[in-house]
């Protein structure tokens, strides 16, 4: 017991309320929410409607649904925070290695290569470079899942918030939709490969002379 | 047939700010097979000169002509390719990659040739022991003297067999009995294969071993 919920005996509860043998109301828990609409239509065909009232959790829970549109948006938002991360990180390393290498390039180009090539090399240092960090990352990211997922994510803590949506359990065991696990290394890997041009081509204009001067 | 040409060559650095002119008007030209020394005081354009031949400069005005084709104008993409495949070069300072060992250096011009890894390896091999740089092969520039290390770069700027070999300054570093194994190497090559030569040099060795010297002086040709 607490300020919020008592819990009691069925029958001193029906004392309490005065309702005999009656009940006031029957909660359904379904396996999905997708089928809500299905189930209610079949109960309302089943059901004397003039002395009962069926309400969805839609209805009853509006705020819920709000909150399932709200995390629909915020999830762009992660991800253009991850493009822009991204393409920030791969712009800068790759420009800095450019730049150390600047008296390297400068000889390469004097003995002879030409500028596709030395652009080739940059993007291709790149292309490795992202899809080491994409294999570190899913490896990383799908085993702290499959752990989750197994075990679970405690909220315990936290029911005092949670108990404002009924029956939401304490534990949440997480999932990945493929998409948003593909979506994600696409825009990883087309990140990096775009931020590379700039420096690749930065490179590929060095001057021989000029850039072998430098130490 | 002329194997460099240059025409009215003038080359001023730094033209917006202090104007530097390195080089006022040069004539010269080169038959193939030639063994020249470009020769004069620091300053006189020596280097200069050599980098506009090797495309690696453009000039402020003048001709550049190189196996009869004017350079002045080729984009840095041709003038990349005619450097891979007509000419070597040896720096002043080596010029050496830093990460790649004596061997790899010298296979990285022959790489970017299309020559197989076999036949890369064995030429590289080959010219590095003819250099004196036997069991060295696995090191890289920083752990060689600096003779050492201009045997590399001159190992690699003939092993690909170009028409036209620059040197600036080959011998600056080097002990003299290294020196003159070095450039009875290119003088060899020289003879063999008609490969022309053009050095800078203050070295009176190769002075003595040139067959043509071409004194400069404050960017233009005195003798």
């Amino acid at each position: 017991m607490d300020s919020a919920l008592v819990v009691m005996s069925l029958g001193d509860a029906k004392i309490l309320t005065g309702l005999g043998e009656d009940v006031t109301e029957i909660t359904v828990f379904l396996d999905s929410s997708i089928n809500t609409e299905e189930v209610m239509e079949s109960l309302k065909k089943r059901l004397d409607m003039g002395k009962l009232e069926l309400v969805s959790w839609k209805e009853l829970l509006a705020f819920l649904l709000d909150l399932q549109t709200f995390a629909e948006v915020f999830k762009y938002i992660p991800l253009v925070i991850l493009i822009v991360v991204t393409s920030l990180g791969i712009l800068n390393t790759i420009l800095m290695s450019v730049t150390e290498r600047t008296r390297e390039l400068g000889i390469m180009m004097a003995l002879g290569t030409g500028p596709s090539r030395i652009i080739s090399l940059i993007m291709l240092e790149t292309a490795i470079m992202g899809l080491t960090g994409i294999i570190l990352g899913v490896s990383g990211g799908m085993s702290l899942l499959s752990y989750f997922s197994k075990k679970g994510i405690d909220f315990s803590k936290w029911s005092e918030g949670l108990r404002t949506i009924p029956f939401h359990p304490t534990t949440i065991y997480p999932i990945i939709e493929p998409m948003s696990f593909y979506l994600a290394i696409g825009v990883v890997f087309v990140s990096a490969v775009v931020s590379a041009l700039y420096p690749a081509y930065k490179a590929a204009g060095l001057r021989p002379m000029e850039a072998m001067r430098v130490v | 047939m002329e194997s460099v040409k240059v025409l009215a060559l003038r080359k001023v650095y730094n033209e917006k700010r202090m104007p530097v002119e390195a080089l006022q008007g040069v004539d010269l030209s080169i038959e193939k097979g030639e063994f020249l020394a470009l020769v004069g005081p620091s300053g006189s354009g020596k280097t200069t000169l050599l980098n506009l031949i090797g495309g690696l400069d453009r000039p402020t005005e003048g001709k550049i002509f190189v196996e009869g084709r004017e350079i002045t104008e080729l984009p840095s993409s041709e003038l990349a390719e005619l450097r891979l495949r007509r000419i070597g070069f040896v720096f002043q300072e080596y010029n050496l990659i830093p990460v790649l060992t004596a061997l790899e250096n010298v296979e990285y011009v022959m790489l970017l040739q299309g020559v197989k890894e076999m036949d890369r390896r064995e030429r590289a091999l080959a010219i590095l022991k003819e250099v004196g740089l036997e069991g060295m092969e696995k090191r890289k520039p920083r752990e060689l003297s600096g003779g050492q290390q201009q045997r590399v770069a001159v190992a690699r700027s003939i092993v690909s067999e170009p028409a036209i070999v620059l040197a600036d300054e080959p011998t600056a570093n080097l002990d003299s009995n290294t020196g003159a194994a070095l450039l009875d190497l290119m003088r060899g090559l020289n003879e063999k294969k008609g490969v022309t030569f053009i050095f800078s040099t203050h070295d009176s060795m190769v002075m003595e071993r040139a067959r043509r010297i071409v004194r400069l002086k404050d960017g233009t040709i005195v003798a």
